[in-house]
C-alpha cells in the first residue's frame, strides 16, 4: 500500500493509538501527536518536506513541511499539487 | 453471473419493460402525461425544451431523445409533439428506426387537429404496444449485458471514503464480468484528470479525458469563476478534506480502478465495454439522464445528505456511509454503508454486497425510489441565450 496517510473514523486525542487498517487487517499503529478531527487525516510515516502525501492509492498533494508520524495532516502541512496558493 | 431480463430485437438486454410516452417539447408535455396516465405499462418523460434550442444545444435534446427511446429498459416508444418544434417527432421516429427494430409511433397535436384527437390516437397506440409487451418473458443472459450508471449527489465526509469506493469496487466486479460502468460528473473530475488520463486505454482516450476537463474549466473562466481555487469549499475542508485532488479523487472512486477504454459524448452510447466516462453536468438528475440515454440499464446513487430521486426508466439503487441519513431517509434510501465508517466492514465487502444488490434488481426487485414511483428526469440543456439577464 502506497498511502502515508489514513482518515481516522472517531475523534483522536493526543497520544492515542490509533490502528491503521486496510481491508479487514490492521496493518500498523501509529500514536497520535496532537488532537485529530473525525474525518481528518493522520500521518501513518513521517513525510519529508515536498514529498507527495498517497491517499487511495494517489498523490492527493505536497507536504509543506516535514510531517511528524501521528501528526494531522491537513491543509496547514499540505498543499495541491496543481493549485499554488 | 447469470440474470433474467427482456432480449430486444437489437440484441441489447432490458432489466425492465416498458412502453415509452416521449414528449419531443414543452408544448405536448400534457397529452403525453395523460396518454401515459391512461395506460397502464407506459412511463411519461416530460420535455424541459425541445423548441428554441441552437448549435450543440439542438443536437444534445435529438441525441438524448433518440437514446432514451433505444435504451433497452424501453419496449416501444410512442413520441408525443406538437408538430413545429425545434426535434422534429417524425425525424426523431426516423432516427430510432434506423438504429434499432424496436416499436416506435408518433402523435402531433397539430397534424390530429388538437388534444382530444391526440391522447385519443395516443392512448390506442400505446394500447396496443402494452398488449403486445405483455407477452414477453424474460431470458437468461448475464451480466455482460449491464450498463451501470454511477452518480453521486449530496456528498458529505462519509462519501469518499465508504459509499463511493465501495461503490467502485461494485464497478470494478461489474467490468471483470465483461459489463460496462458509466462514470460522469466532469466536473468533479477537476483535479484529477492527469490521474484518469494515466488510466486511459491509449493516448486518443487520454486526450480526449484531459481536454473534456480543460475545455470546462475555460468555460468556468470565461465566467468568471476559479474552480480549482473554489474547491475544497470551507464545508469540505472542515470535514477534513485538504485539497482539491482528494475532494475529486474520492468522487471518481465511484468508478473503480478499471483502465478507461471510451469517453462518450452526454447521452451518447459507448461502442466499447468496461470503465467509460461520459461527458456529463454536475447536476445529478441531468448527469444520470444522459447515462439512461447512454444505454445504462442500472444506477447506483452515492449520497451523504440523502436524496429521493429515482428515474422513469432505470431503477436508482441509493447509498449511503451516513448512518444519522440512512436512519433519517430510511423510506429513501436502499443501502447503508457506515459498517465502512465504523471499522466493522471492509470496502470490499460492501462493494460485494452492492454487486449482489444490482443483480438483485436486475433480476426484478424493485428499488425505493422505483416503488413510489419516483421519475426524475431532464436533458442537459446549454446555451441560454434568448433573453439578456
Amino acid at each position: 500500500m502506497k498511502d502515508n496517510v489514513a482518515t481516522v473514523l472517531a475523534p483522536v486525542q493526543i497520544s492515542d493509538s490509533v490502528l491503521i487498517m486496510y481491508d479487514n487487517d490492521v496493518i500498523t499503529d501509529v500514536c497520535a501527536v496532537e488532537d485529530i478531527a473525525m474525518y481528518h487525516k493522520i500521518a501513518i510515516e513521517p513525510i519529508q518536506m515536498g514529498a507527495n502525501v498517497y491517499k487511495y492509492g494517489e498523490a492527493i498533494g505536497k507536504a509543506r513541511d516535514f510531517i511528524y508520524k501521528g501528526q494531522h495532516v491537513h491543509i496547514h502541512n499540505i498543499g495541491s499539487l496543481m493549485i499554488k496558493k | 453471473m447469470k440474470i433474467n431480463a427482456y432480449r430486444r430485437p437489437d440484441g441489447k438486454y432490458g432489466i425492465r419493460n416498458k412502453v415509452l410516452i416521449l414528449s419531443t417539447v414543452g408544448c405536448a408535455n400534457e397529452v403525453a402525461r395523460l396518454i401515459s396516465s391512461q395506460m397502464k405499462g407506459t412511463i411519461y418523460v416530460p420535455n424541459s425544451k425541445g423548441c428554441g434550442q441552437i448549435g450543440v444545444g439542438a443536437q444534445i435534446m435529438r441525441r438524448a431523445l433518440v437514446g432514451l427511446s433505444l435504451n433497452a429498459n424501453v419496449y416501444g416508444t410512442i413520441i408525443v409533439g406538437l408538430g413545429c418544434e425545434t426535434t422534429q417527432p417524425h425525424e426523431i421516429c426516423e432516427e430510432i428506426k434506423k438504429k434499432s427494430d424496436k416499436p416506435v409511433d408518433v402523435v402531433t397535436i397539430q397534424e390530429e387537429g388538437g388534444t382530444l384527437n391526440a391522447i385519443q390516437k395516443g392512448i390506442r397506440l400505446a394500447r396496443q404496444m402494452v398488449e403486445a409487451m405483455s407477452g414477453m418473458r424474460r431470458e437468461e443472459t448475464d451480466m455482460s449485458s449491464i450498463i451501470l450508471a454511477t452518480n453521486c449527489g449530496g456528498s458529505d465526509a462519509t462519501s469518499g471514503i465508504s459509499a463511493n469506493p465501495a461503490l467502485g469496487y461494485c464497478s470494478d466486479i461489474l467490468v471483470r464480468e465483461g459489463g460496462t460502468v458509466l462514470l460522469g460528473e466532469t466536473t468533479e473530475f477537476i483535479g484529477t484528470e492527469n490521474i484518469l488520463a494515466g488510466r486511459a486505454k491509449d493516448a486518443g482516450v487520454k486526450n480526449v479525458i484531459l481536454k473534456i476537463v480543460k475545455d470546462l474549466e475555460s468555460e468556468f473562466n470565461k465566467l468568471g469563476i476559479d474552480i480549482q481555487g473554489a474547491n475544497p469549499t470551507p464545508g469540505n475542508i472542515e470535514g477534513g478534506l485538504s485539497t482539491l485532488e482528494e475532494k475529486a479523487l474520492g468522487g471518481i472512486s465511484k468508478g473503480g480502478t478499471s483502465t478507461i477504454n471510451e469517453v462518450v459524448r452526454y447521452g451518447e452510447a459507448p461502442t466499447s465495454r468496461g470503465l467509460i466516462v461520459m461527458d456529463t453536468p454536475g447536476y445529478d438528475i441531468e448527469s444520470v439522464t444522459g447515462m439512461v440515454s447512454g444505454g445504462a440499464q442500472i444506477c447506483v446513487f452515492t449520497t451523504g445528505r440523502g436524496t429521493p430521486t429515482g428515474n422513469p426508466i432505470v431503477p436508482v439503487i441509493k447509498i449511503t456511509g451516513n448512518r444519522q441519513t440512512y436512519d433519517n431517509m430510511l423510506d429513501n434510501t436502499d443501502m447503508d454503508m457506515s459498517s465502512i465508517v465504523s471499522g466493522r466492514r471492509s470496502i470490499a465487502d460492501c462493494g460485494r454486497d452492492i454487486f449482489q444488490e444490482v443483480v438483485d434488481v436486475c433480476n426484478g426487485r424493485y428499488t425505493k425510489a422505483e416503488s413510489y414511483g419516483f421519475s426524475d428526469i431532464s436533458i442537459y440543456r446549454n446555451e441560454e441565450i434568448w433573453c439578456s439577464l
